[in-house]
């Protein structure tokens, strides 16, 4: 069954741009591995395509948890095919207000064939897999 | 070392003050651009004290500690497999945030540990896990 938010892209980031994640993070450490891991987050962006197609604004929405399964070191300047999907969602009533709770999954590959594989991930052909739980605020009240 | 024992506390970590510069910064960085950590405006018309900080700064925080782990283990080939994050509380401007660790579960190959990032109030504002290969 076709899950009914899917988002599929392509998208890189510059050395540039993992540069600048480092000044961002103000890292300290002397010897820069590569890039820094959470640089995966640059994948969000199929996450934020499906959250604009579902009309919730940005300024409601707080990051609840996130986890990166790495198989293979990301590179700068890279084309990745991108694979986001809206697993999972739910609403619950909070003590200020109604909170509603999305689960992302998104799939980092190199080949566009390997992103409806499922043994590509137990072969390690992807790069990363990312888990985003996202918890939008009601701000009406 | 006594860092490869289950439950030993690992050595923790600490990062200077989040400044709202760093936060623009970070938003260019990581490509979200979310108001709420950029514009005092939004931030509190969507009913937060201030503008706060991009969850996975904290995150980010975390990540550059594993590798601090895996130099201070001597794993120096070695990498991330896996690492989560949850957010338990909101991280503003001007606070330090220190992240430690304690070891989980280890191997001579692989260690897996659980981390805390504290805000300067001592208050634990994310909890994770991270999984370190030796090769």
């Amino acid at each position: 069954m076709k899950p009914k938010h899917l988002f599929q892209f392509e998208w890189s980031f510059t050395q540039e741009q993992a540069a600048l994640f480092f000044k961002a993070v103000s890292w300290q450490l002397p010897d820069r591995l590569g890039v820094p891991p959470t640089i995966a987050t640059v994948f969000r962006k199929g996450e934020f395509e499906i959250l604009n197609l579902l009309q919730i604004p940005l300024k409601q929405v707080l990051h609840g948890e996130q986890e990166y399964i790495f198989h293979k070191n990301l590179e700068p300047n890279k084309i990745y095919r991108c694979e986001t999907i809206l697993k999972n969602q739910h609403e619950k009533q909070g003590s200020s207000g109604k909170l509603r709770f999305l689960v992302f999954s998104t799939k980092v590959c190199a080949e566009p064939e390997l992103l409806r594989d499922v043994k590509a991930t137990e072969t390690n052909e992807s790069y990363v897999e990312c888990v985003t739980n996202i918890i939008v605020r009601d701000v009406s009240k | 070392m006594n860092e490869f024992l289950k439950g030993s506390k690992l050595p923790s970590f600490q990062k200077p003050a989040i400044t709202r510069e760093q936060l623009a910064l970070y938003a260019r960085a990581s490509q979200d651009n979310n108001p709420i950590h950029l514009d005092e405006e939004v931030a509190k018309k969507a009913g937060l004290p201030s503008v706060i900080a991009h969850g996975m700064l904290t995150m980010a925080f975390m990540g550059e500690y594993l590798y601090f782990i895996l130099k201070h283990l001597g794993w120096d080939g070695g990498k991330i497999s896996k690492m989560s994050c949850h957010f338990k509380a909101m991280v503003f401007p001007g606070d330090e945030i220190t992240i430690q660790g304690t070891v989980k579960q280890v191997t001579n190959e692989k260690l897996e540990c659980e981390i805390d990032a504290i805000n300067s109030k001592k208050e634990v504002v994310a909890i994770g896990t991270g999984v370190l290969s030796s090769h």
